[in-house]
């Protein structure tokens, strides 16, 4: 008998466990739940390991005082999205790297860095992805403070 | 010491469409690592729609590709029909499926003509895009463009459909249909074609999960998944279908998995035209609520996510877009490593990567000298030439 959406997310719980700090379930296949960064490593590899969660993207924003990286997982046999949220501040825009537990994190998060500057620490090959070789350093295109005229 | 010749394939795709950079070492005819650099062609589009209205956007996402130019709209359209809490009209729904399963005909169509190319079989090419064209032209008749339909808006359709423009594309799809079955059983049946693709740039079950592959790049690899099943959205859930698997993962079962989808699309298409119920195409939105809204449609080479936030204002605060490739690309390290040059060419295209298409260049050149050595056109040859010699040692028995 396959598993119903509420039983997913009741084994999301279990998975996650203490870590996450704001549950939200807008609609009944929308999950959010923020976690601090420490534990976003940690709980990445479970969403992937132990939920059998699919990677499939992440947004950074920036939100004023702090960044945002919500990272997009899907339990694809529900129809399930799972939106774990991890936030930064702007003077200390540092958070663990999800990559070396989930390798397809890898090209959103040196995209993330190219454009918010967020540094994911232990990323294991941190180059830029989308700004040009020329770009100059410390300027951030997705950043509200840096002046856009697109 | 075996010598390690660096062979750049771009910042032109080589083989279809836009622009990033494959970077392969080869030993001889092995290619034994590579690295991928993308982004030559980087719009700033989800820089750009945080400065439009709710309603301008989807025709700013459908120019992140032409040929999903059905599929990214809708995925936010979606997205913020979740935000605002939108009931779509019956007729919209189905309308939205219409317009994708056309775009999935002509794109798995499209590609089948060029992986044809790629092994040298330029029939197939020719064919294969020629019973393309009656599928873009139902395309234009439903939505007014053969590309860039602006077909999806927030709350329903922007074009309906009369019963002429019905029948029409009715006619179009029989045009396609039996075309396709001769692929099909041409496919399936070509001792060629299954020497040459079997066992090529194969893509294990495990590989396809740990990469987050999607679309027919996943499921040729047994990894049974599809949004229009699992998270239905348009009408997917009201007509009869079934997800297409095929479980070796290697070029050939990439190339069965599409055709035989086209063949559920035109399946689907059909039930969608003939069972269009009657009705509004679009239902009234008065403002968009601050909130966040994830938005995911299968396009034809995988899943495209969108995921949008509102602060209550006339636009997007942020609007996050990742399309397939994004996810299909990196499975290229999986793929190619280990195996010949003669193989990368359709390892490469098996995945069907898109990013929008202008140019071609492709270079081989020596590591040390940096002479060229080869060109884009050498390499389609080579590949080429590989089916040759399949060819010929089935004949000769």
């Amino acid at each position: 008998m396959a598993e119903t959406v509420d039983e997913v997310i009741r084994h999301l719980e279990e998975v996650v466990g203490s870590a996450a700090l704001k549950w939200e379930r807008p609609r009944p296949n929308r999950v959010y739940f923020t976690v601090a960064r420490d534990n976003a490593r940690e709980t990445g590899r479970r969403l992937v390991e132990d939920l059998g969660a699919r990677f499939a993207t992440a947004t950074g924003t920036d939100i004023g005082e702090e960044l945002e990286v919500i990272y997009h997982f899907e339990c694809d046999a529900v129809g399930l999205v799972v939106n774990m949220r991890v936030r930064t501040p702007k003077g200390d825009p540092v958070m663990p790297s999800l990559t070396p537990v989930v390798p397809p994190a890898e090209w959103i998060e040196r995209e993330i860095n190219d454009l918010l500057g967020v540094v994911f620490e232990g990323h294991p090959d941190p180059r830029r992805l989308i700004l040009a070789d020329d770009w100059p350093q410390g300027v951030y295109p997705l950043r509200r403070d840096q002046r856009n005229d697109a | 010491m075996t010598h390690r010749t660096l062979i750049p394939i771009g910042p032109y795709h080589p083989l279809q469409e836009e622009s990033e950079f494959f970077q392969l070492y080869v030993e001889g005819e092995t290619v034994v690592d590579m690295d991928v650099r993308i982004s030559y062609n980087h719009r700033g589009i989800e820089g750009v729609v945080m400065r439009r209205t709710w309603d301008q956007v989807p025709y700013a996402v459908e120019r992140v590709c032409g040929i999903c130019s059905g599929s990214h709209p809708l995925a936010y359209v979606q997205a913020v029909e979740e935000i605002a809490g939108v009931k779509v009209p019956e007729r919209a729904l189905y309308l939205r499926t219409i317009v994708n399963e056309l775009e999935r005909v002509h794109s798995h169509l499209l590609w089948f003509g060029l992986a044809g190319h790629f092994i040298g079989y330029n029939t197939v090419f020719m064919w294969a895009w020629r019973y393309r064209e009656p599928c873009l032209d139902a395309l234009e008749v439903v939505t007014g463009s053969r590309i860039n339909y602006a077909n999806h808006t927030v709350g329903g359709s922007r074009l309906d459909i009369t019963p002429e423009k019905v029948k029409y594309v009715h006619e179009r799809l029989d045009e396609i249909d039996r075309p396709l079955d001769m692929f099909i059983s041409t496919a399936l049946g070509d001792p060629v074609l299954s020497l040459r693709l079997k066992g090529v740039g194969v893509l294990t079950q495990k590989d396809a999960r740990r990469l987050g592959a999607v679309g027919p790049t996943a499921r040729a690899s047994g990894v049974p998944i599809d949004v229009r099943r699992d998270d239905p959205y348009a009408a997917y859930d009201r007509v009869d279908w079934s997800i297409v698997t095929r479980s070796h993962g290697d070029v050939f079962d990439k190339a069965v998995v599409r055709l035989l989808e086209t063949k559920e699309s035109i399946k689907m298409l059909r039930q969608a035209l003939n069972e269009l119920p009657e009705g509004p195409i679009r239902a009234d939105v008065k403002e968009v609520p601050p909130g966040e809204g994830c938005g995911h449609v299968e396009a034809p080479r995988g899943e495209t996510f969108h995921f949008v936030k509102s602060n209550g204002g006339p636009g997007p605060e942020r609007h996050k877009i990742r399309a397939p490739s994004y996810v299909n690309v990196p499975t290229f390290k999986a793929t190619c490593i280990g195996h010949s040059l003669a193989d990368v060419t359709i390892t490469l295209a098996a995945i069907d990567p898109c990013y929008s298409c202008t140019e071609r260049m492709l270079a081989v050149r020596d590591a040390d000298s940096g002479k060229r050595l080869m060109g884009f056109n050498d390499l389609v040859k080579l590949s080429q030439q590989k089916t040759e010699q399949i060819r010929k040692s089935v004949a000769a028995g």
